[in-house]
């Protein structure tokens, strides 16, 4: 029996007196696409950086295809590709030169390293930019290359901190597809990122994490159906302000999350077509004038927002 | 340089080797043309004034080498480290298949390689001075510097690597090890002879004007020091690459480093020859002196397997707290600061007994009985008791998260040099300095120091409250270590 690609257990990091990161584990097969996802200062890139080896773990070990993952352990860590949310690059050198560098690093042979620059600067949009200094290159440019550094050893595991940050949105579109590609070529991969509805399209699984810890965590349709499949967000948008809106919803039975901002609201309520027609009827009988009302389908944006994370700045 | 693969980048980030090419052309043709415009200006067409101008133009190119060498060298080690921290490519490097061996040796041949190609041309530019200006000066002597300083080179630059990795790139040693060879190398000859060996300035006079047997073996076991200690620094750099908590000492690296340290020391004290003194007072050259300046800088290297393993415990400590399965494994605890102390304490006097042939042997009065013990023992002893107040300092230390170089810096400067200085100032004040019969104070022997320049010179004063105060800053710090919670 092989062991699993990825196992990290009761994983906990320490910044001095701080916990960034407590009791998170995780393990992942060949084919799983995690997405991390929770607000600033949560410990997305500090469980990136652990399981890259890239930290000092106070507790709790991780392991890809069963050996530790520590300093000095080369054969483990050549496993792993990890690409930060700020690029790593040599602002005076081209774009293959650096890439040859990273072939080397990995003692590649040079027509491979050749083949595989032609490949991802072919896959990520940079080929037209080869021999162009890296620092004649725009964040998203930088943000691809990382990518591309990241990919070019052909690692089995890839870890990527905020990918689509600078990426524009055709940039996005081809991103999300070779993702994608490289799940189904039997990568695991993880992915930090805000953008949770690029997300939803591509992982497998998900979690959402605050404070250091995984608040929920599952495959994706798990996390996105929460605790109860037949639940979803309503929004409604009131012709004319009403100053009892307030009450008039709060009375209606099975209601939840309710948000009011002047005209718009929003809130929680039975999944479904008869439901949403009797809680209409309901509603317009009650004396609101409903302008728009529109039910919306659950995804990861809703089941983020269910768990009540605020950001803490 | 080019197998290398951050040899190879650092390279590529310089240009290329076309471009290092061009510039050593250029540098080369510009001072051809110095030194040729020179000798029109100062020397007249008479036989023998070329000769004459080429030896006398040896000394500056020379000079120029060794700049080049070293302070090119040290800087560009630091700028590419600091480089590599700033970009954040040391994340990079550090997620590759590059092990820390490589690593370093990448910094120490690619980062450097300008120089090292300036340093070969103009080493030619003194082949030539030196051929030109045959037989006042040696065709050997250019080769022969090469040779020697190649060693001190590599021993600074490989501690360069060690130093800004540490630091991030914000600091290198070379330019004050520079600085301090040429301003204080005549001076630590004879105070601290085993220092003056790593040094290379009587090294490179010995070449100009022709070395005797005897200094041919001292150069000779230099430059074996300086291999063993650079090869030791290379393997603390390559340890210090792989991730910023990993210390670049292991126990093993930092005993090997007290050991060669330790042995060094002994070997300078034995190849020292007495002479004319060009400063200070004779007392300055005495063995007595020599002895004590010698443990002065042992003592500091010795508190690096301290410190380690004072590390290593409290990290331990950390995990069993937060690691239950740490916890519940039946592994043996590290070694303890306490016994490290003992152990690095048995190093250096362990290897000091195996040279007594070159350490003591013509002094044996340093050996008698002095307040009822032997001499030795009150210096084993003392040593013992710094260690150990160091070992629980540096524990609290890291328990508490702090930074353990400034706890080092606070312990030499309280428990080592304020007795000191204090016992000087009260002299100065009570005007006795130059007093025939000067009795030092019980303060004088608080400090280390101060107990072993009281024991070895046999001097007036008491030495017992000495020794009692550094048995309870000893204890003192073992309270405070045991107090820790790491």
């Amino acid at each position: 029996m092989t062991a699993p690609l990825l196992v990290a257990r009761h994983l906990r990091v320490d910044y001095g007196r701080t916990t960034a990161l407590s009791d998170f584990n995780l393990a992942m097969e060949a084919g799983h696409l995690l997405g991390l996802i929770g607000p600033n200062g949560a410990g997305k890139t500090t469980c990136m950086r652990a399981i890259a080896g890239l930290l000092p773990i106070a507790a709790g070990e991780v392991r890809v295809f069963g050996d530790l993952v520590e300093p000095g352990n080369t054969a483990t860590l050549a496993q792993i590709g990890f690409a930060p949310d700020t690029p790593p690059t040599y602002d005076d050198i081209t774009v293959e030169t650096f890439l040859r560098f990273v072939g080397r690093a990995y003692a590649l042979r040079s027509s491979l390293v050749e083949e595989r620059i032609d490949h991802w600067l072919e896959r990520l949009w940079l080929a037209d930019r080869r021999t162009s200094k890296i620092k004649t290159l725009s964040r998203g440019m930088k943000q691809r290359l990382t990518v591309a550094r990241t990919l070019l050893p052909d690692p089995a595991l890839i870890l990527l901190d905020e990918p689509a940050a600078g990426l524009d949105p055709a940039g996005r579109v081809e991103f999300r597809a070779t993702l994608s590609s490289l799940r189904d070529s039997g990568k695991a991969l993880i992915v930090s990122s805000h953008i949770l509805a690029d997300l939803h399209e591509y992982c497998t699984h998900i979690a959402i994490m605050e404070a250091g810890a995984i608040r929920q965590a599952g495959t994706v349709a798990q996390v996105v159906g929460g605790n109860d499949d037949n639940r979803c967000f309503y929004h409604l948008r009131l012709a004319q302000a009403n100053h009892e809106a307030q009450a008039i919803l709060s009375g209606v039975s099975g209601l939840t999350a309710l948000k009011i901002d002047g005209r718009m609201i929003s809130f929680e309520y039975d999944h479904g077509d008869e439901a949403a027609g009797a809680l209409l009827k309901t509603l317009v009988e009650r004396g609101l004038s409903v302008a728009r009302f529109t039910a919306k389908d659950n995804d990861l944006e809703q089941a983020y927002l269910r768990t009540g994370i605020r950001q803490v700045d | 340089m080019t197998s290398n693969p951050i040899g190879w980048v650092q390279l590529q980030i310089l240009g290329g080797l076309r471009k290092q090419g061009l510039i050593v052309a250029v540098y080369t043709f510009f001072a051809a043309t110095v030194l040729l415009l020179f000798y029109r200006a100062t020397s007249d067409p008479s036989p023998g004034a070329l000769q004459a101008f080429a030896s006398t133009a040896l000394v500056p190119a020379a000079m120029i080498q060794l700049a080049i060498l070293f302070f090119g060298a040290s800087h560009a080690i630091k700028k590419a480290i600091q480089r590599d921290f700033t970009t954040n490519m040391i994340t990079s490097h550090r997620n590759t298949a590059v092990t820390g061996a490589s690593a370093v040796w990448g910094y120490l041949t690619g980062a450097p390689s300008q120089v090292f190609l300036l340093t070969l041309a103009n080493f030619l530019i003194c082949q030539v001075l030196a051929v030109l200006g045959s037989p006042r000066s040696s065709p050997l002597v250019p080769g022969v510097m090469l040779i020697v300083f190649a060693c001190p080179a590599l021993m600074l630059l490989t501690l360069d690597i060690m130093v800004a990795l540490s630091t991030r790139g914000a600091m290198v040693v070379t330019p004050l090890f520079v600085v301090l060879n040429f301003f204080g190398a005549m001076q630590l000859l004879d105070i601290c002879p085993g220092l003056a060996l790593l040094l290379t300035t009587l090294g490179g006079r010995q070449i100009m004007q022709g070395a005797s047997p005897a200094m041919i073996t001292e150069r000779f076991v230099a430059m074996l020091a300086q291999l063993a200690l650079g090869l030791t620094f290379f393997l603390a750099a390559a340890r210090k690459f792989q991730r910023d908590d990993v210390p670049a000492f292991n126990e093993t690296l930092a005993f090997c480093l007290l050991a060669l340290s330790t042995l060094i020391g002994a070997i300078g004290i034995g190849l020292y020859e007495d002479g004319p003194r060009l400063f200070g007072p004779d007392v300055l050259a005495s063995r007595r002196t020599q002895i004590i300046a010698t443990l002065v800088p042992l003592a500091g290297v010795a508190m690096l397997p301290v410190a380690h393993a004072a590390g290593r415990c409290t990290e331990w400590m950390r995990r069993r707290r937060k690691d239950a399965e740490f916890a519940a494994k039946p592994l043996r605890s590290p070694r303890g600061f306490a016994e490290t102390a003992i152990a690095a304490t048995a190093v250096v006097f362990g290897i000091l007994a195996a040279c007594y042939q070159w350490v003591v042997a013509d002094q044996p009065d340093m050996l008698v009985w002095n307040k009822g013990v032997p001499t030795v023992v009150w210096i084993i002893g003392t040593f013992l008791l710094a260690l150990l107040t160091a070992g629980g300092i540096f524990y609290a230390t890291y328990a508490s998260g702090s930074k353990v170089a400034w706890a080092f810096v606070l312990l030499v400067i309280v428990t080592w040099l304020v007795p000191v200085v204090a016992e000087f100032g009260y002299a100065q004040f009570r005007d006795q300095v130059r007093a025939e019969h000067w009795r030092f104070s019980p303060i004088f022997g608080c400090s280390p120091v101060g107990t072993w320049i009281l024991t070895l010179f046999r001097l007036e004063g008491p030495i017992i409250p000495g020794v009692v105060v550094q048995a309870m800053f000893a204890a003192g710090a073992g309270y405070l270590a045991r107090r820790a919670k790491p």
